[in-house]
């Protein structure tokens, strides 16, 4: 097979030509990209610029109507290690019509692919995933109980606690407070920082603005109707006069030296 | 009333129908699909008179000997297709259930007339005819309720994670077409089974209400479904005992002791709400 999505095996997400309609009409216009294993991009475009399109695409939630996509170097369908992939939607509560802990919604994160029944310690790691997200001692209240900002955390602890390769966030401003962004923003650093023990983790977030993110990004790629219009490495600097989503209210930190990094998530004061 | 083999045998088959109708009632009002189950409901009367249909034209004895098959391939049917029609997204859901109704009594009342029947042949199903329950209906529901149990607790995770959040569960690489399917499936194999019981009229308050009871006491998923079987047991047992010694419609009977049920913890709701909050303090 002579498929560009195939062609590089390393990539945690290839896309080859890949068009999406959303209620018959094609918002993705032929996309292609090659994301390496380990890259931080920031998905940026305007609204209905096809982003958060696109990304639902690529996990197989909208069905592509032409072109490819592999993820974590298997194309699309059954054989994709699910496992390995955690998802964050763009969403302002957890809760539903019956009452549920954040236990139990972090908890069905640990299903993927074939795997119907929860692990024996999913109890556990579902502690340990609220834990870093700083909601431990919520973890057997209603979820409909908590605030905006925690229901978003709960919502990105089902995502961590599978320990994904692959992390793809939607968004993940929606209800935070600066506080909540900025350990958010640790962790993730935490994690798509090599170590002997780990590979990095890939990281895929849909952003409005960069914010505190820009320290992390090693790519930034710029939709505009539906089609590529930018694709640089690092985050868009601000008073960059080709760049307007560059935030001009935060100054690019430029990466944390690693002596400056927290070890461990903290979440409050 | 326990030396009653009548009595005995009802008990048993509103014992199993309690366990089993809030397992999958839980998992619809998660989704917000509280009325699905009367929309299954209207589908099987279509396959109440199918069955009998078919039942004279072979010349059985009763005629209505189909007419629990009948019901359960005409629920299973539809409520296979109420979920591929819902996935698709061309009808909007509440529409689809509104199709369903109409066309599920009006088909009902036609098929039973064509095979023989009058409308009164029906309103045992719509309304339940327990007390005249024989050992073969408890076999039968028995084997139904526990079907329904056995599948809806062992997949019972996946189902949640498709029910509490169907987009990410897509995108975890779950089966979702094959759980949804599962779980409509699953409503319509109670609602054949909880009609014996309450009426096909009632069958899904029988798989709601004890829900809704429960939802306003746990937090949690699980502990919410635990509890609407407790109360939907309760209920059944007692309305069915009420009827022993008064003369009142048993499927009536139990679901107006569930709606008093319901009235009676939002009324105390407060009072438990200030203890808990005195205790946590």
């Amino acid at each position: 097979m002579t498929d560009q999505a195939m062609a590089n095996p390393t990539s945690a997400v290839a896309t080859h030509a890949v068009r999406v309609a959303y209620d018959g009409t094609e918002v993705v216009h032929g996309i292609d990209l090659d994301i390496a294993s380990g890259d931080v991009v920031a998905l940026l475009g305007a609204n209905g610029s096809g982003k958060t399109t696109l990304v639902k695409a690529l996990l197989g939630v909208l069905p592509l109507t032409a072109g490819t996509v592999s993820l974590l170097g298997e194309p699309l369908g059954r054989t994709v290690p699910w496992n390995r992939i955690g998802y964050v939607p763009q969403r302002a509560t957890a809760a539903t019509g019956v009452p549920t802990t954040p236990l139990e919604v972090v908890a069905s994160g640990l299903l993927a692919g074939h795997r119907l029944r929860l692990p024996r310690d999913s109890r556990a790691r579902s502690i340990a995933a609220l834990g870093t997200v700083g909601l431990a001692d919520r973890a057997r209240d209603n979820v409909a109980e908590l605030s905006g900002g925690q229901q978003q955390r709960v919502l990105i602890a089902r995502a961590l606690v599978k320990e994904p390769q692959l992390l793809i966030l939607d968004e993940p401003n929606t209800g935070l407070d600066a506080e909540s962004q900025d350990a958010l923003v640790r962790a993730l650093q935490r994690d798509t920082t090599p170590t002997t023990a780990h590979a990095p983790m890939t990281l895929i977030m849909v952003l409005h603005e960069i914010g505190p993110y820009a320290p992390l990004i090693t790519r930034s790629v710029i939709l505009r109707d539906g089609l590529v219009a930018e694709d640089r490495a690092a985050a868009p600097t601000p008073h960059d006069p080709a760049h307007p989503l560059g935030d001009p209210h935060h100054a690019h930190p430029g990466p944390i030296p690693p002596h400056h990094r927290t070890p461990d998530l903290e979440w409050r004061p | 009333m326990f030396t009653d083999p009548l009595m005995l045998r009802a008990l048993a088959v509103a014992v199993l129908v309690g366990a089993a109708a809030p397992v999958v009632g839980t998992f619809l009002v998660q989704r917000r699909l509280a009325l699905l189950g009367d929309g299954i409901g209207h589908i099987a009367l279509t396959g109440v008179a199918l069955g009998w249909l078919v039942g004279s034209w072979m010349g059985l004895v009763p005629r209505d000997a189909l007419a629990i098959p009948g019901a359960v391939i005409a629920s299973v049917v539809g409520a296979t297709a109420i979920e591929l029609i819902r996935a698709r997204g061309r009808t909007s859901g509440d529409l689809a259930l509104a199709l369903l109704f109409y066309g599920g009594i009006a088909s009902g009342a036609l098929v039973i007339k064509i095979a023989g029947g009058t409308n009164a042949n029906l309103v045992a199903y719509l309304f339940g005819s327990i007390s005249t329950v024989s050992t073969a209906d408890v076999v039968t529901t028995a084997i139904l309720a526990g079907l329904c149990l056995t599948v809806g607790l062992t997949v019972r995770s996946a189902l949640f994670a498709v029910s509490n959040d169907e987009e990410v569960a897509s995108a975890a690489g779950l089966p979702v077409r094959a759980l949804n399917v599962t779980l409509a499936a699953l409503a319509a194999l109670t609602v054949t089974t909880a009609m014996r019981v309450v009426g096909l009229l009632l069958v899904s308050a029988l798989m709601i209400v004890p829900v809704a009871i429960a939802q306003l006491i746990a937090k949690s998923f699980a502990g919410t479904m635990a509890l609407a079987c407790i109360v939907a047991i309760a209920v059944s047992v007692m309305g069915l005992s009420l009827t022993y010694w008064y003369d009142l419609p048993p499927g009536a009977t139990i679901v107006v002791l569930a709606f008093i049920g319901h009235g009676s913890v939002v009324a105390i709701r407060p009072l438990i709400a200030a203890r808990r909050r005195r205790l946590a303090a």
